[in-house]
């Protein structure tokens, strides 16, 4: 118990130093006008690479979708990873694409690519059709093929608001430093959404999807952005982050045998930039928005997890020698501890402690009052961030909920320490003791089509 | 019981946090939305007003309605954008066979709404968070008596605001102002790149002049960045300085003013280009095609067929473009494509595929 309050603790202090940052760019978005740039020469060209593996449901209306960006200079690489359903024959048919010969320059090694594909008519598309090699192996392909300096990588199944890739690829022009930019992932689940642009919010259904969309502003809100602001965020979302290509090749690509890939790389970037001892910024940015479905059903919620949690501790096996080492700055000696100790074994000890809890109360050795106080302690707690992050939301401007809805949900916000919490943790906890077995396996969510 | 105590203390705390914290959200999903309504409704009231004053009967009218208008938005920058906004609309789209002096009312509405004044105010009272916002916008109503204003606040510690600032006078076209703020920027690698760029591009008056005045008092660095982004503005007085930076020591340098003359298309500068396609920085080579490319003679196009056995990628590349959107002739192309060189004959096939419609091509 008095773990969980510590955790508490240490959220509710990233809590305050993100509400100092979101306040601080929401008084400064007069000045920011960053529609000046939509047209300007000056921002850097992107590469969007979309990996997708099985994804019929989404991929055409997605890249359609991606095709009415407001950004002035980019590109779409579609990197079909193998998909076994109908996703190659949907995209060649729906942009009547043709094979192509391509001379790629081959940065980083991958599977085979079997074919790329285009269409004169579409410039900016181009369809690679490769061996499945998994996630990694897909992003390094669409690196390989991409003609821009910066890249984005974002999840087939997501919608990114028209603005948002202008956002982030204003921070690599503000400064020249920054080699990663990553942006919001927000649940669609209730919402609206035609062509990336929110118009309205209704409760979704299921009582899961609300517990989420509590769940992730909190993650993002208040996690991210407090540790964007220090410099020692390890995790851009897979589903969207703007990167430098030539500091991704540098340090070899994604790597191919994880499932946290998203995680890995960013960790691998500050490993060597600060090894190196080369200037970097890796920066959150809360102003641009991904919208991604969120599970609807404990299944997938579990499959989820567990592969997130399987992502972390191979990451963080992976960089053990950056634990607690001082060269590494506040990456090793505070980013990657807190990962250890309570983003990983956290969910082992919160599930020991609901055996081990009521256990002593059976036997008398722990005092009623005593446990009721710390229960109510922790409670309390993570309820005061979850609503924190409520206030972070709507600080962010991009709440299209009414008072009402924003006060319903704040009901989640307290129901969630009181059941879901504990499944949540059962699964991450899942997750550790089945590394072995399930760390190469992806898992698939049934999703449904995001637009309808 | 100290430990007890203690921790009843805490859930006091956390429980009166916890209604601060509901009190606050409550008010503040209330607050935004009241004023997302609010803002709406003020939309579709300032349409009708503005509608209402382009076509009032009489000068009376119009002078009632605007000033309606102008109580409205009262100095909310917000409000005026939305005003702004749609001025901008009907401006653009307005009726104009009905409308004949369309253009002079709206002039008479911006002028009694005075956003000068309001950006103004806010220039004068330091504003912090909406500075930067001010100084753009009276640069863009060229509000000249601000000037000293916007001068002194490019002098700002504030990265940000000087940066706004240093925008406003380009748009004003103050060249000592930028020159100086150009200079006081050249250590900060990190920003000066895309400023320079910016104020170049945004700048109203002489180009030249300005980059006459930074290169007076700038250092070696600071000139390539210059260089580059004016490159494309073909300044002739600085042909002579871009010739002699075509061989200088400086990679930088060299990558600058080879991109610099590459522009011009002058055929006399074809040997330069083409020493500088042999250049031994790959960047330096790519810029020397890119320029060979719009010189377009024949000796440009054997200098680029030269260059699609470059070693590097990136040259190849560029150079298998060039000579497709050069239009050469196709047997030029051919030689290549089935030429010995496997790297030459890929990057031309693979721009190739991307200029042509297979579609098109199959079904004719």
């Amino acid at each position: 118990m008095s773990f969980t309050i510590i955790l508490s603790i240490i959220y509710v202090i990233q809590m305050f130093i993100s509400f100092f940052s979101v306040r601080r760019d929401d008084k400064f978005r007069n000045s920011n006008d960053y529609s000046r740039y939509a047209d300007s020469d000056n921002l850097l060209p992107i590469s969007l690479l979309i990996p997708a593996y099985n994804e019929q449901e989404n991929i055409v209306s997605n890249i359609k979708s991606l095709m009415k960006l407001n950004y002035p200079k980019f590109e779409i690489c579609v990197v079909n990873d193998g998909s076994t359903d109908k996703t190659h024959d949907l995209i060649v048919e729906a942009f009547q694409l043709y094979k192509i010969e391509s001379a790629v320059k081959t940065s980083i090694p991958t599977k085979e690519v079997r074919g790329v594909y285009f269409n004169v008519k579409y410039p900016n598309l181009i369809y690679v059709d490769k061996e499945n090699g998994g996630k990694s192996d897909a992003l390094n392909a669409g690196i390989n093929i991409s003609s821009y300096p910066l890249f984005a990588c974002l999840d087939a199944d997501s919608r990114i608001e028209p603005d948002s890739l202008l956002m982030l690829a204003i921070e690599f022009l503000k400064n020249t430093n920054t080699i990663v930019a990553g942006g919001l992932v927000r649940i669609a689940n209730g919402f609206k959404i035609k062509d990336g642009v929110v118009s309205g919010f209704t409760m979704p259904e299921k009582m899961v999807e609300r517990f989420q969309i509590v769940e992730y502003y909190r993650s993002f809100l208040s996690g991210r952005v407090s540790w964007g602001a220090t410099n020692s965020m390890l995790i851009v979302s897979g589903a969207f982050g703007v990167f430098k290509k030539q500091a991704v090749i540098e340090v070899g690509g994604y790597k191919t045998n994880t499932i946290g890939e998203d995680m890995e790389i960013v960790v691998r970037l500050h490993r060597y930039m600060r090894k190196n001892k080369r200037k970097y910024k890796i920066i959150f940015c809360e102003d641009s928005v991904c919208w991604t479905q969120g599970p609807m059903s404990l299944k997938d919620i579990r499959s989820q997890r567990r592969r997130w949690q399987i992502g972390l501790l191979d990451t963080l096996l992976a960089h053990k020698s950056l634990f607690f080492n001082l060269r590494y700055g506040l990456v090793g000696c505070l980013a990657i501890p807190y990962n250890w100790f309570f983003e990983l074994f956290g969910a082992a000890v919160e599930v020991l402690g609901y055996f081990i809890i009521p256990f002593s109360l059976i036997m008398g050795e722990l005092n009623m009052f005593f446990f009721i106080i710390y229960f109510l302690l922790a409670v309390l707690l993570g309820v005061i961030l979850s609503i924190g992050s409520l206030i972070l939301e709507l600080y962010t401007r991009k709440s299209v909920m009414t008072a009402k809805q924003c006060l319903k949900l704040s009901l989640y916000a307290i129901l969630e320490n009181f059941g879901y919490r504990q499944i949540i943790s059962l699964f991450r906890l899942e997750g550790i003791l089945k590394y072995r077995k399930l760390r190469k396996t992806w898992g698939k969510i049934k999703r449904k089509e995001l637009e309808k | 019981m100290q430990a007890e105590l203690v921790a009843i203390l805490c859930i006091i705390l956390c429980l009166f946090l916890l209604g601060f914290e509901y009190l606050w959200l409550a008010l503040l999903a209330k607050r935004q939305e009241d004023d997302s309504n609010l803002y709406l409704d003020a939309a579709k009231k300032c349409n009708c007003m503005i509608e209402g004053i382009l076509y009032g009967p009489t000068e009376k009218c119009r002078e009632k309605e605007t000033q309606e208008l102008k109580k409205l938005m009262g100095d909310d920058i917000k409000m005026f954008e939305i005003i702004n906004s749609q001025l901008c609309y009907w401006d653009e789209f307005g009726d104009e066979k009905t409308l004949e002096n369309k253009s002079e009312i709206i002039d008479k509405i911006y002028e009694a709404l005075n956003p000068v004044g309001l950006c103004g105010e806010i220039v004068r009272q330091q504003d912090k968070y909406k500075i930067g916002y001010a100084c753009r916008r009276l640069a863009d109503f060229d509000a000249y008596d601000y000037l000293k204003d916007i001068y002194e606040l490019s002098k700002s510690k504030n990265r940000e605001t000087a940066y706004h600032a240093a925008m406003a006078l380009a748009r004003l076209g103050y060249t000592e102002g930028v020159a100086e703020f150009i200079v006081r920027i050249e250590n900060d690698r990190n920003y000066s790149c895309r400023i320079v760029n910016e104020l170049f591009d945004d700048f109203s008056l002489s180009r030249y002049e300005l980059a006459k005045a930074v290169f007076e008092k700038c250092g070696e660095y600071m000139k390539t960045v210059v260089i580059k982004a004016i490159a494309h503005y073909k300044i002739s007085e600085f042909e002579p300085m871009y010739i002699d930076g075509t061989t200088s020591k400086n990679k930088e340098m060299r990558v600058a003013c080879v991109k610099a003359i590459g522009y011009f298309a002058k055929p006399e500068y074809e040997h330069l280009l083409l020493t500088a396609a042999k250049d031994k920085v790959w960047i330096v080579r790519s810029a020397a095609i890119r320029g060979l490319e719009r010189l377009g003679t024949p000796g440009a196009v054997n200098g680029i067929k030269e260059a699609m056995k470059d070693n590097e990628w990136w040259v190849r590349q560029t150079a298998a473009t060039a000579l497709i959107d050069m239009n050469v002739n196709i047997s030029e192309i051919e030689e290549i494509l089935s030429g010995y060189d496997k790297y030459a004959s890929d990057a031309a096939k693979y721009a190739l595929y991307r200029s042509v419609d297979l579609n098109e091509k199959k079904k004719k």
